[in-house]
């Protein structure tokens, strides 16, 4: 104990030397948010490069607004939007806007700013990001002041959700006009929060908007800083220099609890993780062995030992707040059945103890990235534990985060893998999104997947059923079909399912209405001292 | 030549040697790692590979003298497997680092002329690179696995070595028993081989030893950045990196492997050291 606490008091003198101690002006309320990533752009039609996962956009969360917004069920809520309809045939979204908003820099919100934002957004020139978000959009008009009517292509049903996600903030024309190119870093929305002071990559401040529509701000200042290092972030909010750090590594859960006047904020996530099957390889080809595998694991001695409790064992590909999810099955840990699958499927354990079917043992090749997901190299090195109890021998290839997608994003013939540790965050918290990026048939065996279908699955079925639930606007229908893709791809077992993450905040006890979104971003804009 | 026999001028130069308390501990500490490391498979306690979840994280015990670590296996195991491991890394670098700057060292060194300004230019320029981070761009270059480190550590280690080499040959090149043989009409092969490379062996041995204790860290820090042999093989530096994040909560992870680097580096120098003034000639004729 005494270590630890002669540890933190290093840990914090180093940081008030590196970072230097706020000494707000008297009275002034600053809020200080210790971020694992830096603020290193702020548009909302940003390239995928520009904005850093998740800090641009919880500092997006604090300038902007949307249309429409997540609250912190996932649900939708309206924002700068009062109400909305849509077509009998699907396609044309009219939308009603809040009066009496200003952006920051003065310029009226009306109809023109969204007919300039959704055109925007709507232009993979402008906006070369989160395209799968965008490309339904057609056109955007004004029909009066206060009223917009966006048409699609093809019915989308996940379109709300698009206004909602981070890259629906509406921007200021006048400003994106001025600054051009460096709108990403002169950023001007109607939200509670505008840009004071950015130190890009280390610190950005915030201050009060004193014309926010909204209820009036608590804080004079919030201050977004870029601490990495996680016992560095927790020591911040033990000495009281952050009232709020995020990304708090499980294994330090119990420590902070134990304090009085922290708080700790855990919940699923909407990223979900699984051992990905290389389909092309024939001995992966018979789901029995699919299947066996994923009998093969014990979750949730996974999640009470490497997570101390801190993720959620899944029960569908996708995670529980996630739109169009229901519960579709569960493999649970049994190493018999695992080995009477495989021997169903031909596979008899050899002299070695290794399975062997027509001579060939049963040796595979694990990728894994070190760092970048979640206890990635310690949850492999589990599974390869589990893998070699009931016969298989697994080789692990732990590469650098730096070159992992490389490994991923390949034509099938070059894939060097037979499994691979992936996690997938539908950003838009749509369950279509999330199947079909990781389930839709790839268009050519010739050409990279498409979008994350490395795998290589493909059933017309699931296909059918997509498509389809990308048209349907009305949701309980669109659910309904995504339930039954979910359990079809379930079944078929193009992956070990593992687990969804829990994303793990911290704050200061007192401070309230700090919101924890499943998609892993913390909202401030309505935090009270 | 090096005679250990009773009475020897060496024999009492070890008796000397071997009195110094540190000397002692020196060596007692790289021959007890060299016997782990040699012996790893038979002496390990418990199967370093086997995972039993339901006693992760436990703290040292009688049942696991080290604790156990996060996936629930052995920890005093794994610190063994990591020694060989450790071991066979720093050997094999150290030993093709002699076997790239010996000759390079000798030819350039007794011939000089264009071929020691290539060598010595080339030497230099990776000499201006802080030798991690060369390493890091050499296995960064190669792909992570127990070659290219062993590759990264021979070219990081050979420069300062072969350095050492050719000064060495340029002193003793110019000493009149080498002006005498090569008057004699000894040829260079003749000359090279038993007048200057055996009066060169004690202080390489020495430099060797001491360079021993940079690739050790070297192949430390390169497994601590991930860099190093794939799991679940244990390496001393992945073991801190993954016990980095139970620093507090389960301080033996991080305690053993960092004692291990800090022993055996100790050990190296403690050792070198004697063995410099033991092959130091001119401590030899010390009463």
């Amino acid at each position: 104990m005494r270590l630890r606490s002669i540890a933190t008091m290093l840990a914090v003198a180093s940081i008030s030397l590196i970072v230097g101690i706020p000494t707000g002006a008297q009275g002034m309320r600053t809020l200080v948010y210790a971020q694992n990533v830096p603020v290193t752009a702020m548009d909302t039609a940003g390239t995928a490069i520009g904005t850093v996962y998740p800090a641009g956009y919880e500092a997006m969360f604090l300038v902007y607004d949307g249309l429409v917004r997540f609250n912190e069920r996932m649900q939708i809520e309206p924002q700068l939007a009062t109400e909305w309809s849509v077509s009998p045939d699907g396609r044309t979204w009219t939308f009603k806007l809040r009066r009496g908003v200003v952006f920051q820099d003065g310029t009226p919100f009306n109809a023109d700013a969204v007919v300039f934002h959704i055109a925007r957004q709507a232009d993979p020139q402008q906006n070369p990001s989160n395209r799968p978000l965008w490309d339904p959009v057609s056109s955007v008009r004004k029909i009066d002041e206060f009223t917009v009517a966006i048409t699609t292509r093809e019915p989308f049903g996940a379109f709300l959700n698009t206004l909602a996600h981070g890259s629906g903030g509406v921007v200021s024309p006048e400003a994106v006009k001025k600054y051009g190119a460096n709108f990403k870093l002169n950023p001007v929305g109607t939200g509670p929060y505008m840009v004071e002071k950015w130190e890009v990559g280390s610190q950005l401040v915030l201050k009060r908007f004193d014309r926010y529509w909204g209820t009036r701000p608590a804080f004079d200042r919030i201050i977004l800083r870029n601490v990495p290092d996680p016992a560095t972030r927790i020591a911040m909010l033990q000495s009281g220099q952050a009232d709020v750090i995020n990304a708090v590594p499980p294994e330090n859960v119990a420590q902070l609890q134990g304090l009085p006047n922290v708080e700790v904020i855990a919940k699923p996530a909407l990223r979900t993780f699984g051992f990905a099957f290389n389909l092309n390889r024939p001995f992966f080809q018979d789901v029995r062995v699919r299947r066996a595998f994923n009998y093969a694991i014990n979750r949730s001695a996974i999640i009470k030992v490497i997570f101390h409790g801190f993720a959620t064992s899944i029960d569908s590909p996708l995670s529980p707040f996630t739109m169009g999810y229901a519960p579709v099955g569960r493999y649970e840990f049994d190493q018999e059945k695992a080995r009477q699958l495989l021997a169903e499927a031909g596979w008899k354990p050899g002299p070695d103890g290794i399975l062997q079917k027509g001579g060939q043992a049963f040796e595979i090749t694990i990728l894994t990235p070190q760092g970048m997901m979640p206890k990635d190299v310690e949850v492999t090195q589990a599974f390869q534990d589990f893998l070699r109890r009931i016969g298989v021998r697994a080789r692990i290839n732990k590469v650098e985060p730096a070159v992992f997608w490389d490994y991923l994003r390949v034509p099938p013939d070059k894939i060097s893998w037979d499994m691979v540790l992936f996690g997938f965050n539908p950003s838009n918290a749509d369950g279509g999104y999330h199947l079909t990026s990781l389930f839709e048939s790839n268009p050519s065996h010739a050409e990279r997947p498409k979008v994350w279908n490395f795998t290589w699955y493909s059933n017309p079925k699931v296909d059918a059923l997509l498509n389809q639930a990308d048209r349907t606007i009305d949701p309980s229908k669109r659910k309904q079909l995504l339930v039954e893709a979910a359990r079809i791809i379930w079944n078929d077992a193009p992956y070990v399912w593992l687990y969804a993450e829990n994303v793990i905040v911290a704050k200061r006890k007192d401070l309230k209405n700090v919101v924890v979104l499943p998609i892993i971003f913390t909202i401030l804009r309505e935090a009270q001292p | 030549m090096l005679s250990l026999t009773r009475g020897s001028v060496m024999y009492r130069q070890f008796r000397r040697i071997a009195r110094v308390p540190a000397a002692g501990l020196g060596g007692v500490l790289v021959a007890g790692f060299l016997m782990v490391g040699l012996l790893a498979p038979w002496v390990v306690p418990l199967d370093p590979f086997v995972q039993d979840l339901s006693t992760a994280l436990h703290p040292p015990s009688p049942s696991h003298w080290f604790g156990t670590d996060e996936l629930g296996r052995d920890l005093l195991s794994r610190v063994i497997l990591a020694a060989r491991v450790d071991l066979t890394v720093v050997a094999l670098g150290i030993g093709s680092a002699i076997l790239l700057a010996t000759p390079l060292g000798l030819i350039a060194g007794y011939f000089r002329g264009l071929a020691d300004r290539l060598v010595t230019a080339a030497s230099d320029l990776m000499l201006t690179f802080p030798s991690l981070v060369l390493a890091i761009v050499l296995v960064s270059l190669l792909g992570s696995g127990i070659s290219s480190v062993v590759i990264a550590v021979a070219l990081t280690t050979a420069p300062p070595l072969y350095r050492l080499i050719r000064s060495l040959v340029l002193q003793i090149a110019s000493l009149d028993y080498v002006e005498a043989a090569r008057a004699l009409g000894a040829t260079h092969f003749r000359i090279i081989t038993r007048h200057i490379f055996p009066n060169l062996l004690g202080r390489t041995v020495v430099y060797t030893t001491l360079l021993g204790s940079h690739a050790i860290l070297s192949v430390t820090a390169l497994g601590f950045l991930g860099l190093g042999v794939q799991p679940p093989t244990p390496e001393w530096g992945n073991m801190l990196v993954s016990a980095r994040t139970y620093l507090g909560t389960a301080p033996w992870l991080t305690v053993f492997p960092g004692l291990m680097i800090i022993l055996f580096i100790l050990g190296l120098n403690l050792f070198g050291d004697a063995l410099r003034d033991l092959l130091d000639p001119k401590l030899l004729w010390r009463p």
